[in-house]
């Protein structure tokens, strides 16, 4: 070997595999978007009629409130005959199934957030429930992770998408018995994984804890609820696939392969299997809720404010650098660990290179709410989906640093990273989640929210808790890294410094479950169809709605874009 | 139309992606670290060892207690906390499920056998442990021992506990649980000299049977 | 008018779309400089040390990796007494009340170091009286975990520290002590045996 090379050969070798396959991809998104193609002919916006464009459309069209019709006129004459039979077949066919994985949903949002509550406390009250060994603390935040990934994230995002994909396709969902019987495999599947974690059996990975003779079930019920949207896919009405379609679609070919590859038994060893664990734990992120949170937010964001996305260029960058990014980024998990040094190293560029997409979807979102940015006040969807795509942003910002060898050496093995997954899951993902529910739901059972202000408590609750958990417990873990790597002093100190930002952490988190059981009763208020039919579920109801602009002066610039 | 996705390309796509992914972190981590074999000095757990791992996995120790002290170059204070030495993909030959960990809410365990021998402070610190370490969040384990009115039987394995955490008439007595658990926390000792085990794996070509 | 559509669907517009945009230029150069950087972050990320080495091994773990030896690094006492023996005895070497006895003024600490050596290579199993308190525990077998010369550093520590002023240990000694009880398979059985030795 060359006694000073300029570069040894693993570092080389890497750089080209790495050189090749982002040359690679955006030759793939160049051939997509230029090449064979012709823009003119493009159906963006023909579809959308020249009255409904600029049109709020979530809390603006009360028919209460007349100068907002003054000012829309009725929406009713924007849609054509047509347009509306298509989405009542699309609804109709797709209410039950979603409904199914909705409710679902908020019941394990219930159970995940009670093992969340618990476990976060144990952690400064070590010897309260300690009596019985399924509410250790290592049992129950195994729960609570489970719960909240497989029952309620995996379900709500799996109604969500059932919901979607008929209306984004103009086709009735095909196959909805093999929802309900996905579901309830899945689900109780599901039940007997929670329960086995609870008496200690366990595969031992974090993500993969469900005992794997388990596990065959969660993926026959998976691939049952999944089957649908692809059965949907093939007798499609539509063309052109909408951005939503593709987040949604790869999402559901993605997750299943992860979690099967990544349930085998017997086969991975050692280190070995930590890389696949990681693999798999940032993907079950990046490949599964990542996509359905984006696809949601690509659908609700324009669909509330009655704008098109702004660039179709954006989306396919978005997508693809995504979905080719961030499925390599598992290895930052491992930095400083016993893994090959190229494999942490691509992980910790690809993590990077994450900046790209979520740039685009951030601009791309950005340039869609546009000027109208204070309707975020009145609707309850967009409150939550806005929030949560700023918060998609911030996410994946922080954790592009964080996988920088100089800030991981600190946050790595604190409650920073905790903090980090949260704002990901939570401050990302349920957010979105949270709003899509309360945009489907009056759709699912033809009845409106029955009490705006459990929607207002809902938001200022999560939210509120939310941020006294995430600061505090960044703050928290990053005095807690910088205390492990001074040797000088005992290892105790770095414990006792996160005591107060652990107790912050239960604060904000008791008013985050609140949150989620008001979210809850109003869930099933609104599916009993309690109380009077009412009008749309306003945040600040009745009053004169200043955020839209003049209808013809947004359709006019739309025209010319 | 032209231009536009269609399912067909976001499928291979999709499918050409999560391909990459698996073979960048998945199957060349597999092929490189497959012939890795066992140093001489690292023996496989015993039968009472790898009842004790189940235990810990079972409890979520992994949860709050990593196996992988740094390199004194990237993270100096891993190894001047005792801890041990970096490890290495060998040091974890016998590791059928990994417990690398990814949280040091409690301290690195890779090398507890070598700093911490003994049965009784184990035992003790499991009950109660803040008995012997004042500060501890650790969560307390008290079901994996029985409380024993009056004295001690024969076969007992007796836990000793300092006074303020006495109860009168009581005498602490280790489930077989506790005292597996203990036992792999022993055998966690990886202080042998690195150049065995890399240098016997790399002049070695029998590939090493991985998955027993 | 279809009479099934709800309230919440007849007010509802078409679904969204996309509108034509081409990429704005920032985006574009935000790629290339994350392109360049991470190009120069994967150069100048020193890979020499073999894949099962780990990540971030420094030259050290890399060349003994390749086969070489490691560096022969100080031996400390205290750095010993941190890293096995605070948990029992406590930093201030004070034990713990009842269950582990203190090294601060321990008699069998101060007094004939081929006991204290027999002690730490062999372990205690049975009562043994401390500063006049009985205590009945194990103390661990240390002769497969520590060398002579590791174990002579920290007993020279536990002698010359918390106010205890005995004179060093010596190598020689701990490896002569081992050499005389290498037959030895089981613990002292407290008191009863060490008193003995003591007194020899």
């Amino acid at each position: 070997m060359n006694p000073s090379p300029m570069i040894d050969s693993t570092s080389l070798v890497l750089l080209l595999a790495f050189s090749v396959s982002v040359l690679g991809l955006f030759v793939f998104i160049w051939s997509m978007s230029n090449g064979f193609f012709n823009t003119k002919e493009s159906g963006s916006h023909i579809i959308f009629e020249k009255d409904e464009i600029g049109l709020v459309e979530d809390p603006a069209t009360s028919q209460s409130s007349h100068e907002l019709q003054d000012a829309a006129g009725k929406t009713d004459a924007s849609l054509s005959a047509a347009e509306l039979d298509d989405r009542l077949i699309a609804d109709k066919s797709s209410a039950i199934p979603a409904f199914v994985c909705l409710l679902a949903s908020v019941c394990w949002l219930i159970i995940g957030s009670a093992a969340a509550i618990v476990s976060s406390i144990k952690l400064h009250n070590p010897d309260w429930l300690v009596d019985s060994a399924w509410m250790t603390f290592g049992r129950l935040r195994t729960i609570h992770l489970n719960s909240i990934i497989y029952g309620w994230a995996s379900m709500a995002g799996i109604g969500v998408s059932l919901w979607l994909i008929p209306r984004l396709l103009k086709t009735p969902l095909v196959g909805a018995k093999f929802v309900y019987w996905g579901a309830m495999i899945w689900h109780v599947a599901l039940m007997c994984g929670v329960t086995a974690i609870g008496l200690g059996y366990t595969d031992g990975m974090e993500w993969l804890e469900m005992p794997w003779e388990i596990d065959i079930f969660i993926v026959i019920g998976g691939a049952l609820m999944g089957l649908p949207l692809f059965l949907t896919l093939m007798n499609r009405k539509v063309d052109h696939l909408y951005v939503s379609v593709w987040y949604i679609g790869a999402a559901l070919i993605w997750f299943p392969i992860l979690f099967f590859v990544a349930n085998i038994p017997h086969l991975y060893f050692g280190v070995q299997g930590a890389a696949m664990n990681w693999w798999y734990g940032h993907n079950a992120l990046g490949l599964w809720f990542t996509p359905i949170g984006l696809g949601a937010a690509y659908y609700f964001i324009p669909k509330v404010l009655g704008r098109p996305i702004y660039s179709y260029n954006l989306s396919l960058l978005g997508f693809w650098c995504l979905a080719f990014f961030y499925s390599q980024v598992g290895g930052h998990h491992l930095i400083g660990g016993p893994l090959p040094t190229w494999m942490v190293t691509l992980s910790i560029v690809q993590s990077v290179m994450m900046i790209i997409p979520v740039f685009a979807v951030a601009v791309n979102h950005h340039m869609t709410v546009g000027g109208n940015f204070k309707a975020v006040l009145h609707s309850p969807t967009l409150r939550f989906i806005v929030l949560g795509s700023m918060l998609y942003v911030a996410a994946s910002i922080q954790g592009s640093l964080e996988a920088l060898r100089s800030v991981n050496v600190i946050t790595h093995f604190t409650h920073y990273t905790v903090a980090h997954a949260h704002l990901g899951m939570y401050g990302f993902f349920t957010m979105v989640m949270f709003g899509s529910i309360y945009f489907i739901m009056p759709r699912i059972v033809g009845w409106e929210w029955p009490h705006p202000w459990m929607i207002s408590a809902h938001f200022w609750l999560v939210s509120v808790g939310f941020a006294i958990y995430f600061i505090g417990l960044t703050i928290g873990g990053w005095l807690q890294g910088l205390a492990m790597l001074d040797a000088s002093k005992p290892f105790i100190d770095s414990v006792t410094v996160t005591l107060p930002y652990l107790k912050a952490r239960s604060v904000g988190g008791s008013f985050m479950v609140l949150g989620h059981i008001i979210f809850v009763v109003h869930f099933f208020l609104i599916s009993l169809r309690y109380g009077s039919k009412k009008e749309p579920a306003l945040l600040i109801p009745k009053v004169n709605i200043p955020f839209i602009k003049d209808a013809k002066v947004a359709a006019k610039e739309l025209k010319r874009g | 139309m032209a231009g536009h996705i269609d399912e067909k390309k976001l499928v291979i796509g999709a499918l050409v992606i999560i391909a990459v992914s698996s073979l960048a972190l998945v199957i060349m981590p597999y092929v490189q670290l497959k012939h890795i074999e066992a140093p001489a000095a690292l023996k496989p757990y015993t039968d009472v060892q790898a009842k004790g791992r189940q235990v810990y996995m079972s409890l979520g120790c992994v949860y709050c207690h990593s196996q992988q002290p740094r390199d004194p170059k990237f993270a100096p204070a891993d190894e001047k906390r005792g801890w041990g030495r970096a490890s290495t993909a060998a040091d974890y030959a016998y590791d059928q499920v990994h417990l690398l960990g990814t949280m040091r809410t409690g301290p690195d365990l890779l090398n507890i056998g070598a700093r911490q021998p003994s049965q009784d402070w184990h035992l003790g610190h499991l009950y109660q442990p803040r008995a012997y370490m004042p500060g501890s969040i650790m969560p307390a384990f008290p079901f994996l021992f029985i409380e024993r009115k009056g004295a001690a039987k024969p076969g007992d394995v007796v836990v000793n506990l300092p006074p303020d955490y006495k109860k009168p008439g009581i005498t602490i007595v280790a489930t077989t649980d506790a005292v597996n658990l203990v036992e792999y926390l022993k055998s966690l000792d990886r202080t042998y000299p690195i150049k065995k085990t890399i240098a016997e794996s790399l002049t070695t070509d029998k590939p090493a049977a991985a998955a027993k | 008018m279809n009479e099934n559509l709800n309230d919440a669907q007849k007010r509802e517009k078409i679904d969204p779309n996309e509108d034509n945009k081409p990429l704005p230029w920032f985006i574009t150069m935000t790629i290339g400089a994350l392109f360049m950087w991470s190009a120069t972050y994967i150069k100048e990320t020193v890979m020499t040390a073999a894949p099962e080495a780990g990540d971030s091994r420094s030259e050290q773990v890399a060349v003994a990796c390749a086969g070489g030896g490691l560096a022969k690094v100080a031996i400390d006492g205290g750095a010993i007494f941190q890293a096995k023996c605070v948990a029992c005895h406590q930093a201030t070497g004070e034990g713990i009340a009842g269950v582990f006895p203190p090294l601060a003024g321990s008699e069998w600490v101060k007094g004939k170091p081929e006991v204290l050596a027999s002690i730490l290579l062999h372990g205690i199993n049975g009562k043994i009286h401390v500063k006049g308190t009985e205590y009945n525990g194990q103390m661990p077998v240390f002769k497969d975990l520590l060398k002579d010369d590791e174990i002579a550093a920290v007993l020279t520590h536990i002698r010359s520290t918390w106010g205890n002023n005995a004179p060093a240990v010596d190598e020689k000694l701990v490896a002569s002590i081992r050499e005389s009880t290498k037959a030895r398979a089981t613990s002292y059985d407290g008191d009863d045996e060490l008193s003995k030795l003591e007194a020899k």
